[in-house]
């Protein structure tokens, strides 16, 4: 705090371009980090995926969830990005790089960035069919949605009538990273 | 009151359209946007056959959440995260 030349903690972005593996790497290498643990979620089995982001919600998601993993398992670094557009066969679409004192903390910290970010950052992913077209993948429900084929009546809280509070206008997702990232703020 | 909706994904697809405008009461809750997106309209089937959340001003919303015409809502189909 109050230095500049302080490197930034969290390395958040959405990007149309190729990723780096090895820059994440360098991103994240700290004098006191003996750990520096990478994944890289790579396109497989399709020609190619297109990956379409809603911005800037899908950053502030994964800054939110980098800062959250950094505090729940004492990381000294937390490095992510995420492509948009079309990935071919074989590239990375995501690269999550993190470093530790530690490689348990190290191996524990990217494990959970990694699920999480799948779990909550607002992407989706297109695949090529074999013999031409594409599909949009049936992936994992967003945090706090309403089930499918459930009726209006199911869906809705019994109303008072009272005044409507704004307070508590949103609420997060109830995953350990939600907690620890309320305990962070 | 009009509130103006972000899509995404299959969602934006099926609309045709970035965004879909929906007329509300005043004091409506993200339930009343979704209920009115699932009765009619463009969406309607694929709200019925996917799970779908809302995001106010770029947070997930609880279904109580209490909208404003000057919110930003997006609609979110599920995401792409699959297996591990």
């Amino acid at each position: 705090v109050g230095s500049s030349a302080l490197r930034e903690s969290t390395h958040v972005r959405v990007t149309r371009a190729p990723l780096s593996a090895a820059a994440l790497a360098r991103l994240v290498s700290r004098p006191g980090a003996g750990a520096i643990v990478l994944f890289q979620g790579i396109t497989r089995e399709v020609a190619y995926l297109d990956y379409e982001a809603y911005l800037p919600m899908a950053e502030e998601r994964m800054e939110s969830i980098a800062r959250a993993c950094l505090a729940a398992h004492s990381l000294q670094a937390v490095a992510v990005e995420h492509r948009v557009g079309r990935v071919a066969l074989g590239e990375a679409s995501v690269v999550v790089a993190v470093s530790a004192a530690h490689r348990r903390e190290a191996f524990a910290g990217a494990s959970e960035m990694i699920d999480t970010i799948k779990a909550e950052a607002p992407v989706w992913k297109r695949e090529a069919r074999d013999g031409g077209g594409s599909h949009w993948v049936d992936g994992t429900a967003a945090p706090r949605s309403r089930a499918p084929q459930s009726s209006a009546a199911q869906s809705r809280a019994p109303q008072s009538g009272a005044p409507q509070s704004s307070a508590g206008r949103s609420s997060e997702p109830q995953s350990p990273v939600a907690q620890a990232r309320r305990q962070a703020r | 009151m009009n509130v103006e909706v972000k899509l995404f994904g299959l969602l934006r697809e099926r609309a045709g359209s970035p965004t879909v405008v929906l007329e509300l009461p005043e004091g409506a809750v993200v339930a009343d946007a979704l209920d009115k997106l699932a009765s009619s309209g463009p969406l309607a089937e694929a709200i019925a056959r996917v799970s779908v959340a809302m995001a106010v001003n770029r947070e997930y919303a609880d279904p109580q959440t209490v909208l404003a015409a000057e919110d930003e809502l997006a609609l979110i189909p599920p995401l792409s995260g699959g297996s591990r």
